[in-house]
């Protein structure tokens, strides 16, 4: 199993996506544990997400039921994702690792740094669209996987159609105001979906 | 480790001592929830002992804060908070905890404000007015009022309604004036820093036409009380203080100011042999002040009788409703807690990568999804094509025109 430690930002872009990751509920498989670690077939990843992350990812972007034209705030919650075990939490734990934290949080902010720190000392993965933390990262030689790179990972392992891509990746710009910097490698596939709409 | 070398012991102990004084805790108290001991809890403050990553998260945590507000660079601004809540202190009939809210978020703008500007290295110009000492005897509302034609003559605005006041104050005379929640009787407060210059904290609560008196009034403040901070009221019993009624005549004087109150209202009676209640009600939306502002504007100057405010009042007049009857357009106020160019120079560092997605959140007190719809509308422009076409532009912020001009 790979394992992912997931920025808030990205969490968003992957609930905006809605097909990325499974719904919740989720049929009941294990019916003794409430809380299964899940190992998600669409993405090949297991995604960990840190508490002040989770107290970080407040809002989405919905349709206004009142007038479908227009977007409403709408909450997140975080709690049927952790309960079917589509999300794991995590937290900072031990000395290396709040030292770590201590010290990314001197640029990033908490939850950027407590997935940095978690990242580099258990020797995981970190899902972040963020400049300031993918350089930090590097530096770290912690692997950065992007939104694109995980819509990427999803259409190939669940062979979802070019107009499934599509709609993902209009719902994240729809919902969660998210399009990748144009300076960034995956700008050109993330367009070429929406240009052949 | 990485990064931790780069958090300085000394700037980290302000920021601690800062925090502990703003919740108004003792050494002792926070020594005891460390559990360590008081000399060494002080060792921590002075920054002469680092302190070890397990006690800056529980500190933080101790202090309601987040790690990233202890840790990081840049040393707290340090003639801010203390001095205005030295004042607060005094003020026994103000909404204590709410106001101290206030202040502790004035700091916070404030410090958030210099980084910024540091970060995308756009410093703020300073052009403030000469101070101004009020001698006695003098007649204080006709010191503000001639006040406030060199000022409106220093800054090029002549004698026509200011209506982006927010802004100019701010490119023109360099000062910073941020929205936050007050207690509902308290209009602004101001304090003056060396390192910041005037800041000026203005009650979000209060609608539009207040705020901008309001922020005038502690531009008032700046011209005759300059290192003196303050916490205004918005209205005092008693005879006010010859500085308290300076202010107050400066922001009116400012808004509106005589020569052209008084040729608009000639206009008006000379065309229709009158002056209404409609015409009263055109005129405070000309100037963008209240309707009751304009009213002691013009009793102030012998145009209408002394007491008609009051009067129009106890006949129940709506200012709003009158305002929607005579349909007149709402002005455009933006209502954020921060200036236009402080949003700019937060998108700017967020685009060159100096701040990250979270910060940029916490810099625009915002949630990430509104930061990004932000950051959009501060990039994209909608253009016109020739053909009639309407599309949007996107920008990059840190592209230098002067480069390629070269």
């Amino acid at each position: 199993m790979t394992d992912v430690a997931v920025d808030a930002c990205c969490l968003i872009n992957l609930l905006a996506a809605n097909c990325v990751l499974p719904k919740p509920p989720l049929q009941k498989v294990n019916p003794k544990g409430s809380h299964r670690t899940h190992e998600l077939t669409s993405l090949g990843l297991v995604l960990h997400v840190p508490a002040v992350v989770a107290s970080e990812t407040l809002y989405i972007l919905g349709p206004d039921h009142n007038d479908p034209a227009k977007l409403r705030k709408s909450p997140i919650d975080l709690d049927p994702y952790f309960t079917d075990g589509i999300l794991q939490p995590c937290d900072v734990e031990g000395e290396d690792e709040t030292a770590f934290f201590v010290g990314f949080a001197n640029r990033l902010d908490d939850g950027e740094a407590a997935c940095l720190a978690i990242a580099k000392n258990r020797n995981w993965l970190l899902a972040t669209d963020d400049i300031l933390a993918t350089t930090l990262a590097v530096r770290q030689g912690v692997v950065v996987l992007t939104t694109a790179e995980l819509l990427k990972r999803w259409a190939t392992n669940t062979k979802v159609t070019e107009q499934e891509i599509a709609a993902a990746i209009q719902s994240i710009q729809r919902f969660a105001r998210f399009v990748p910097r144009s300076n960034s490698p995956e700008v050109a596939w993330w367009l070429s979906h929406l240009q052949n709409e | 480790m990485p990064s931790l070398e780069e958090i300085d012991p000394r700037t980290l102990g302000l920021r601690i001592a800062e925090a502990r004084k703003a919740r108004g805790k003792t050494q002792e108290e926070v020594a005891s929830h460390l559990g360590c001991s008081r000399p060494t809890y002080i060792a921590i403050e002075k920054g002469e002992r680092q302190a070890k990553p397990e006690e800056i998260l529980k500190l933080a945590r101790f202090f309601g804060l987040r790690v990233h507000e202890l840790v990081r660079s840049g040393e707290p601004v340090m003639d801010l908070q203390p001095h205005l809540r030295a004042v607060a202190e005094k003020m026994k009939d103000a909404d204590g905890p709410a106001l101290r809210a206030g202040i502790d978020e004035l700091q916070k703008l404030a410090e958030d404000y210099r980084e910024l500007e540091n970060l995308t290295k756009s410093p703020l110009r300073y052009n403030y007015p000469p101070e101004v000492n009020i001698a006695a005897r003098i007649d204080v509302a006709q010191l503000a009022e001639s006040i406030a034609v060199q000022e409106r003559n220093r800054l090029g605005l002549g004698d026509q309604p200011v209506i982006h006041l927010r802004s100019i104050l701010e490119w023109d005379v360099g000062l910073r004036i941020f929205y936050w929640e007050l207690p509902a009787a308290i209009a602004g407060m101001f304090a003056y820093t060396s390192e910041l210059g005037c800041c000026i904290l203005v009650n979000r609560k209060h609608p539009p036409v207040r705020r901008r008196v309001s922020m005038l009034h502690e531009y008032g403040h700046l011209i005759v009380d300059r290192y003196k901070p303050g916490i205004d009221y918005l209205s005092y019993s008693g005879r006010k203080p010859a500085n308290e009624r300076f202010a107050e005549s400066f922001a009116l004087s400012f808004l509106m100011p005589a020569s052209s109150v008084l040729s608009r209202f000639n206009s008006i009676v000379t065309a229709t042999g009158d002056f209404q209640v409609s015409d009263l009600c055109r005129l405070s939306h000309f100037y963008f002040v209240s309707v009751e502002a304009m009213c002691l504007r013009l009793e102030q100057l012998d145009l209408a009788p002394r007491g008609t405010w009051r009067s129009l009042k106890e006949s129940g007049l709506a200012p709003q409703t009158a305002a929607t009857l005579l349909e007149l357009p709402s002005h455009p106020e933006a209502d954020r807690p921060y200036p236009d160019r402080y949003l700019y120079l937060a998108v700017q560092a967020f685009e060159q990568g100096e701040i990250s997605q979270g910060q940029l959140a916490r810099y625009l007190r915002c949630d990430p999804v509104s930061a990004r719809e932000l950051v959009a509308e501060c990039l994209t422009n909608l253009h016109v094509e020739d053909d009639g076409e309407q599309r949007n532009l996107q920008f990059e912020f840190h592209r230098s025109l002067l480069a390629e001009a070269k």
